[in-house]
């Protein structure tokens, strides 16, 4: 687990360290401009900050500030799934069982992601409190889907990923099936309004998807 | 140890890389690959290794089927294209992190390891300000140190120095004599010719036997 997970942060760390601090400087920037045209801070629009006003009627900033938010994620888990099958297969998998792997890739995926997401939070938090900005304890509900959400949609295109690697089309074809459900469902029910239990129990359902896969001898993720 | 490698084939898309390969490896024995860039060599050591699966055919570590099953094969280690490490931190530092998987041996064990392959004197050093040979010797310091019962090196001599190349192969035929089984794959036929027991080249996707010392 130790080696699984410094070897990640330190790689990712070494690799997309400009990418991050892009992003921040986006975000950073963005609540100063608001602030200057005179936007009122508040839980809609920090709700838009971190990508979750994506709805119907959402207009064209909040469907980049989702794709700004989550496009950052889904690198991250991209990211770390592949450090070990890229550089130094033989290092790794010659010490460690596939099951063993793949939960330590699960808790390192989660773990990084949930770091993000808590400096974007702390980090925007501070912002609107300096800029005098008004917000509540709603930002906890905001933090809990976020970081589903995340979890979520990592899975997903994780998920697709190994069964494009491994040419399964009709898994592939049920795997589009289900994002395109998902991106109805978005696009009918709002984020911040879609039931937490539906989102928890996707979350078990996918990342356990995941490891049957990874694990399975039908499935050959390293090649 | 026996790994029996049965009717193996490996093709990616439409182009055949390895056909039809039968040919057993036992405990105690050196065994070369020579074979050209691109001869299928480290494909080959890969699907020994379980990373990749052969289109058709088995490999078996005694009666351990590890294409059947889908798993990696037991007390194996190896060198395989080019070696991957930490580049922030220290040759030392990423032997222990390394070794931290499986807990196995102690530090004392990994700086031996280091003194044997000649690099105990750059231990502390940061992983990227090593020379090209530094980081071969790093690579096969990997290999060697949790005393595994199979040892695949594919170009382990890559980058290395006559003299350091000499050492490693005096260290390859110590872990022989220490009834280990060893598959040593490089383009150059001198880096393998004077130290397998018996060698194999690649053609044109075939396996075919080229001497046997022992014989």
């Amino acid at each position: 687990m130790k080696y699984i997970l410094i070897n990640d942060c330190l790689s990712f760390m070494k690799k997309f360290c400009k990418y991050l601090l892009l992003f921040f400087t986006i975000l950073i920037c963005t609540v100063f401009i608001q602030n200057l045209v005179g936007i009122k801070l508040n839980e809609d629009v920090f709700a838009d900050m971190v990508g979750l006003k994506l709805d119907a009627n959402g207009s064209f900033y909040s469907i980049i500030m989702f794709l700004l938010n989550f496009a950052i994620n889904l690198l991250v888990a991209f990211q770390i799934f592949d450090n070990d099958i890229k550089n130094g297969m033989a290092n790794v998998f010659l010490r460690i069982s596939k099951k063993k792997w793949v939960i330590y890739k699960f808790i390192s995926i989660f773990s990084i992601s949930l770091i993000l997401r808590i400096v974007v939070y702390i980090l925007l938090f501070l912002l609107f409190k300096i800029l005098n900005g008004d917000l509540s304890l709603i930002i906890i509900r905001y933090f809990i889907i976020n970081i589903l959400f995340i979890m979520l949609i990592n899975y997903l295109f994780l998920n697709i990923y190994i069964l494009t690697k491994n040419n399964k089309i009709l898994l592939y074809v049920i795997f589009i099936v289900i994002t395109l459900f998902s991106a109805f469902y978005i696009k009918f029910v709002k984020i911040l309004d879609v039931n937490l239990l539906i989102l928890i129990i996707l979350n078990l359902i996918l990342p356990c998807l995941f490891y049957y896969m990874c694990k399975s001898k039908y499935i050959n993720i390293l090649e | 140890m026996l790994i029996k490698v049965k009717n193996l084939s490996k093709k990616f898309g439409k182009i055949d890389i390895l056909r039809d390969i039968n040919v057993e490896f036992e405990s105690g024995k050196i065994y070369g690959l020579i074979g050209r860039n691109g001869s299928g060599k480290s494909v080959f050591l890969k699907i020994l290794c379980g990373f990749y699966k052969p289109t058709i055919g088995e490999v078996l570590y005694d009666d351990n089927n590890i294409v059947k099953n889908g798993s990696f094969p037991p007390s194996t280690r190896a060198l395989i294209e080019k070696p991957s490490f930490l580049p922030d931190l220290s040759g030392f530092d990423n032997l222990k992190l390394l070794a931290s998987i499986q807990n196995k041996i102690t530090e004392k064990e990994i700086e031996d390891t280091m003194k044997r392959v000649n690099i105990y004197e750059e231990r502390n050093k940061k992983y990227s300000k090593y020379s090209l040979g530094t980081k071969q010797k790093l690579a096969i310091a990997q290999v060697l140190m949790e005393n595994p019962d199979v040892m695949f090196f594919d170009e382990p001599l890559n980058g290395i120095e006559n003299d350091t190349a000499e050492k490693i192969r005096k260290i390859i035929k110590e872990e022989k004599s220490k009834g280990k089984l060893i598959i040593v794959a490089s383009h150059i036929k001198d880096d393998i010719e004077g130290l397998a027991d018996e060698v194999y080249e690649f053609d044109n996707g075939y396996l075919k036997i080229k001497n046997e010392k022992s014989k």
